[in-house]
């Protein structure tokens, strides 16, 4: 019944590996990018746009430890999805803190 | 490191580096390190005795270490390190035209005002650009040196993570503002 909404490793074990594999080294790009970019700037925005980035690398941490079975296929899929909320919670962070900083240069 | 040697005819690897520095007068130490076929530690460590015995120099800018060849004065030094910035460079050059509001600046080059601002900060204290207020208070920004600028801006050679990284900004800039 749940094999449709989630592919267990071993089923499309190459497959699997490859997508894991490419999520992480583009999330970690990604993360790399935010981070520079926070150096660069130095605000509380681009500090949560690049955690949210990291999130990215979470997920195929999560994903690669589920596959070597680290973590259940329960927890995998539970986890992926408390991701998700954190990601998004960062996001909306982010752009709320940039409205907080341009109220206060404006005063 | 002996393979380097015998690739560029036995010569040491530090005399290859100051030769490349002395070519590519303004360059990033991972800039180097591409061209001369070498990990940017190894081309680090080459560069920091060479910095040291004044054939280079060393400089940073926003947090960033950029060699010079010691014959370009550190106010060109510190012009060519900030053109190395995409928004900077479009911002410069929408201003070598001639002096111009900052929205129509943020409109001509499609940036969010935060993001001009940002450059602005440096080009300001670099002295490249100028910030000039009416009796009304409004300002127009203008450049201080429009030839010394547009000489600066025909020595850069901007690196593909330099685009990357502005870019970056700019986007996330636009998706706040």
């Amino acid at each position: 019944m749940n094999t449709l909404i989630h592919v267990e490793p071993g089923v499309q074990g190459t497959a699997y590996a490859v997508v894991v594999a490419l999520g992480g080294v583009a999330g970690a790009l990604l993360l790399g990018l935010g981070l520079a970019a926070f150096f660069r700037r130095r605000s509380r925005s681009y500090l949560l746009v690049a955690l949210a980035l990291g999130v990215l690398v979470a997920r195929a941490g999560v994903a690669g430890a589920s596959a070597v079975g680290l973590v259940a296929p329960d927890a995998h899929h539970f986890g992926e999805h408390v991701l998700d909320v954190v990601m998004a919670g960062l996001i909306v962070a982010a752009v709320y803190y940039a409205r907080q900083v341009r109220a206060e240069a404006a005063s | 490191m002996n393979d380097h040697a015998a690739a560029s005819g036995g010569r040491p690897t530090r005399e290859r580096v100051a030769d490349c520095v002395l070519a590519h007068p303004r360059v990033h130490v991972n800039g180097l390190a591409r061209p001369l076929d070498l990990a940017p530690g190894h081309t680090q460590d080459n560069t920091r005795p060479l910095a040291r015995a004044g054939r280079r120099r060393r400089e940073e800018v926003s947090g960033r270490t950029h060699y010079f060849d010691p014959d370009i004065d550190p106010t060109e030094r510190r012009r060519l390190a900030l053109f190395r910035r995409e928004t900077a460079r479009d911002a410069v050059v929408e201003l070598l035209d001639g002096p111009a509001r900052p929205d129509d600046v943020t409109e001509a080059i499609g940036v969010a005002r935060s993001t001009l601002e940002h450059h602005l900060d440096g080009l300001v204290d670099a002295g490249v650009v100028e910030k000039r207020r009416d009796s009304r208070g409004r300002v127009t920004l203008a450049l201080t040196d429009p030839e010394a600028t547009a000489r600066s801006l025909r020595r850069i050679e901007p690196s593909l993570p330099d685009r990357l990284l502005d870019r970056f900004t700019r986007l996330v800039d636009a998706l706040l503002e």
